[in-house]
C-alpha cells in the first residue's frame, strides 16, 4: 500500500457541486479498486482557466488514499472513463501525506495583499488634508 | 596622479562586475540550511503562489527573472505544469 494524493475535477453539470455527492462519487472510484480513504473533501467550485467539455465552472475534490501500486493505473483509467470527471491527478505522496489544505486555506494564507492598499489609502487621505 | 586614478578606476569596474554576477540567493532556500524544506514550500494546488512565478499571460518566468536556483525552477515548472492540467491555470502558447 502506497500513498496518494488525488484531486478531481467534476463536470458541474452532471454532479451536483454543493452538496456531499462529489466526494461520494471520487471516494467510491478509489474503495472500487480495494483503496482506503484517509481524508477527502470538496476542494473548491471555481472557473476553470479554460474550457473543458464545455464546461466553464467545475468542482475540485482533494483526497488522500491508500492503494495498492499495480490498482493505481486501474483507478486513473476508471476516472478517465467516467463521464462525471473532466480531469483527475493522481501523484505519489513521500513516506507522508503532506498537510490537508482546501482552497479557503489557501486564500487564508495571503491576507497581505489586502491589508497593505488599505494602509495606501490612509496615507493618500492624510496628504489631501495637508494640502 | 594618472596611473594611480586609472587603476582604481579598474578596481571600481571590477567591483561592479562582481556586483552584477553575484546571484542573490533563490528565494526558496534562501535563509535555509538544507535546501529541502524550502523546496517542500512549492505546491501546485497553490495557485496564488505560482502565479507570482508567471506572466500575467500565465508564461513562466525565466530563472534570471525570478532568481530561483535550478532545482526550484525545476520543481516550480512541474507545479505550473500540474496546475495547467487540472485548470488551475492557463495554457499558453
Ligand atoms: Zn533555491
Amino acid at each position: 500500500m502506497n500513498k496518494y494524493e488525488g484531486m478531481f475535477l467534476l463536470d458541474n453539470s452532471k454532479v451536483k457541486p454543493d452538496v456531499a455527492e462529489c466526494v461520494a462519487a471520487v471516494s467510491e472510484a478509489i474503495t472500487k479498486h480495494g483503496g482506503t480513504i484517509v481524508r477527502a473533501e470538496r476542494w473548491d467550485e471555481r472557473k476553470l482557466a479554460y474550457e473543458i467539455r464545455k464546461q466553464k465552472r467545475g468542482t475540485y475534490v482533494l483526497a488522500h488514499f491508500e492503494a495498492d501500486p499495480t490498482k493505481v493505473a486501474a483507478i486513473r483509467n476508471d476516472v478517465n472513463l467516467n463521464e462525471n470527471f473532466l480531469r483527475s491527478m493522481v501523484i505519489r505522496c513521500g513516506e507522508d501525506f503532506p498537510t490537508f489544505l482546501t482552497a479557503a486555506d489557501y486564500e487564508a494564507m495571503r491576507p497581505r495583499r489586502e491589508e497593505e492598499p488599505v494602509a495606501d489609502v490612509v496615507k493618500t487621505d492624510v496628504i489631501e488634508e495637508e494640502v | 596622479m594618472a596611473p594611480n586614478g586609472s587603476r582604481a578606476k579598474a578596481k571600481d569596474k571590477k567591483k561592479r562586475l562582481k556586483k552584477l554576477t553575484e546571484r542573490t540567493p533563490c528565494r526558496w532556500c534562501k535563509g535555509l540550511k538544507t535546501c529541502e524544506e524550502g523546496l517542500a514550500r512549492i505546491d501546485w494546488k497553490n495557485v496564488d503562489q505560482l502565479q507570482r512565478f508567471v506572466t500575467p499571460q500565465g508564461k513562466i518566468f525565466s530563472r534570471k527573472r525570478s532568481g530561483n536556483c535550478s532545482r526550484s525552477q525545476s520543481l516550480l515548472k512541474a507545479a505550473v505544469k500540474y496546475a495547467r492540467q487540472m485548470a488551475l491555470m492557463p495554457y499558453v502558447g
